[in-house]
């Protein structure tokens, strides 16, 4: 990966890319989708009045929902609101009752593995003594393209080296997995996704669990893989984060409550109507602050009995920010 | 010493159960790595257990005792499969349920119909029942187990590595989970006569916890799980002989002492590593205490606070 000043800049990048092949803005109130008519080709993701869930538990129902080849999308939503029960439609493992869902021109059916498709698991749910090298993982991506034999040729692992250093991992597939960052395993395992040569990248909860720097980590190289054409959805719980890096966010609720551009879609009203609980927006540099509604019992005098208020109490109480509506 | 180790193979029946122990031993050794990496350890207690009610009601009814065995495996093992895939039920869960019940009905037909089974044998194995037919077994499920091993080599560490992106990208993991239950099922089987219905679940178990203690490769633990294996049925077969006690008890037996030693050689020598790094540390301290003054800064060219050593052994950990 080229290094860059900034690591967010590709998510710049992407934006642009994205934010062209997509409608503006548009709130929706449980009434069909008004999504933007995308030509066949370009479109990556259909879902038509799709109602899915799992044995006789409906978890979505009336989802549409259409995402353009080369965008960056952000799925976000409650615990419960949908938002995985998505990425495993689009991936054959969830049943579907009603509808139609296209990935990359293809039906999709239930219990088939889509083609051209990577996916990038919570890393919570892995098992980081499982003895495996990074580029082990990685090989493993592409492993029903593989001969049916127990070892990788050299052309494979030449191909799975390339993409580790495509993914700033140079130097690191000889090591063991449960050695690595959690920056670097979220990386490893986009690795794992692009040694597929997939088109189309799911990620389930990439930001989930990680501290700040890894967050940017993996932000940047989402970015740099978005501005090389690759699309990509992800579901987030982490409203800051997709509201300043994410092109188009999708809010949900056992349906689309939302869909458009972060700074369009992030309304007190939107966000009461997906999380059922008020919130605020603050908007600080040109970028998009989700932050608690005021009536929660946080006042400075129980905050103090319990903290006592030091200089960055103080400071975050006297942001700059202009409050929303 | 060769007169010692040539003498048992004076007797027949040493050689058929040392050439049936040399490839159960293999198999159990390899099994053991997806069995332990799974955390499916109970998936051999339990099959081994519904071998009871299997060769029980098969004898009830006048069946050789393989009948029996491999149909209540079989029935186990898919049961098992289909159990687990439920939500709310993990294979934990599938393999008490099933096997349980297919044992029971073992114990409950062994009380009732008056048979002739060695029950001794069948629960702790008996090398000196080791015929022919224990031979084609063992082998025929060697060479299934080898081919599915060499096949679906790379599906197979995929699945059970991370089933569900493993899925996605194409591995048809119900059906590699289906057939790993029945090899481990056909292998649990080929088993019973040497190491007995009790023991078994341990032979799944130990060579995997031993090699994942040393090695670092998947490829690594296998290996050597695979050889662990074999040398435990070796060893507790000639154990069996000069001792004069169920083979099924000292196979178990070796490996466990092997699983001892292992451990505590890999404890002793993490703990010298750890007194070597936190001494190492407390040297940089004490030089650095010479230069840095008393504010306690180090002599960084950044003029940075420099943690402590307790501190930075912490991170260690």
């Amino acid at each position: 990966m080229s290094a860059s000043p900034d690591p967010l800049t590709p998510l710049a990048v992407a934006s642009q890319v994205a934010v062209s092949s997509a409608d503006p803005a548009h709130e929706r109130s449980g009434g069909p989708a008004t999504a933007p008519m995308l030509r066949e080709a370009d479109v990556a993701v259909m879902l038509e009045d799709v109602a899915a869930g799992y044995g006789a538990t409906t978890v979505l129902s009336a989802l549409s929902l259409e995402v353009a080849r080369g965008e960056l999308l952000g799925v976000v939503g409650p615990s419960g609101a949908g938002k995985t029960t998505l990425l495993r439609l689009l991936t054959g493992r969830a049943d579907r009752y009603h509808g139609r869902i296209e990935v990359l021109g293809r039906a999709i059916r239930s219990g088939r593995a889509p083609v051209g498709v990577g996916y990038v698991p919570q890393l919570e749910g892995i098992d980081w003594d499982f003895p495996l090298t990074v580029e082990q993982v990685v090989l493993l991506g592409d492993a029903t393209s593989s001969r049916a034999v127990p070892w990788f040729s050299r052309r494979e692992r030449a191909r799975a080296r390339e993409v580790l250093d495509q993914l700033g991992l140079s130097g690191l597939h000889r090591r063991r997995i449960r050695e690595l960052s959690g920056g670097q395993r979220q990386r490893m395992f986009l690795a794992r996704a692009l040694h597929r040569r997939c088109e189309l990248l799911l990620l389930d909860e990439p930001t989930s669990g990680v501290d700040l720097a890894t967050r940017r980590e993996v932000l940047a190289a989402l970015g740099e893989l978005n501005a090389r054409g690759l699309t990509i959805v992800l579901t987030t719980h982490d409203l800051n984060f997709v509201a300043s890096h994410l092109p188009r966010i999708v809010c949900m609720n056992g349906g689309i409550t939302a869909d458009g551009d972060p700074n369009e879609v992030l309304t007190p009203t939107s966000l009461e109507r997906t999380y059922g609980a008020p919130m605020r927006i603050l908007h600080d540099r040109g970028r998009t602050v989700v932050v608690d509604a005021d009536d929660l019992d946080l006042s400075p005098r129980s905050v103090r009995s319990i903290h006592p208020v030091g200089p960055h109490a103080v400071e975050a109480s006297g942001a700059d920010g202009e409050l929303w509506p | 010493m060769s007169a010692w180790l040539l003498e048992p193979f004076q007797y027949a029946f040493f050689g058929r159960a040392m050439i049936a122990g040399v490839l159960i031993g293999a198999m159990c050794g390899a099994l053991s790595v997806f069995v332990v990496l799974r955390r499916m350890s109970y998936i051999g207690h339990g099959l081994a257990h519904s071998v009871v009610g299997g060769v029980a009601v098969g004898v009830a009814f006048g069946l050789d005792l393989y009948v029996g065995a491999v149909a209540a495996t079989v029935v186990s093992a898919v049961l098992i499969d289909r159990v687990g895939r439920r939500r709310g039920l993990h294979a934990d869960a599938a393999i008490g349920i099933v096997t349980t019940a297919i044992f029971a009905i073992g114990v409950g037909t062994l009380s009732v119909v008056p048979t002739r089974i060695n029950v001794e044998a069948l629960l702790f194995g008996n090398i000196l029942g080791v015929d022919r037919t224990d031979l084609w077994v063992a082998g025929g499920v060697g060479v299934a187990f080898l081919g599915l091993l060499v096949t679906l080599y790379k599906r197979l560490v995929f699945t059970t590595f991370d089933p569900e992106v493993a899925g996605v990208h194409g591995v048809r993991t119900e059906l590699i989970e289906l057939l790993f239950s029945l090899i481990t099922a056909a292998v649990v089987v080929a088993s019973v006569r040497v190491l007995g219905v009790l023991l078994i679940a341990a032979a799944v178990v130990i060579p995997a916890a031993i090699a994942r203690l040393v090695t670092r490769s998947f490829g690594a633990t296998l290996w050597l799980a695979t050889g662990i294996g074999t040398v435990s049925s070796i060893v507790g077969l000639y154990g069996s002989f000069y001792v004069d006690v169920p083979s099924g008890p000292t196979i178990v037996l070796t490996g466990a002492a092997l699983f001892v030693v292992v451990f505590g050689v890999t404890a002793v020598t993490a703990n010298a590593g750890r007194r070597r790094v936190t001494r190492e540390h407390a040297g940089d301290d004490g030089d650095r205490g010479g230069r840095g003054g008393r504010d306690g800064r180090g002599a960084g060219s950044d003029g940075g606070p420099v943690p402590s050593s307790a501190n930075r052994t912490a991170a260690h950990r």
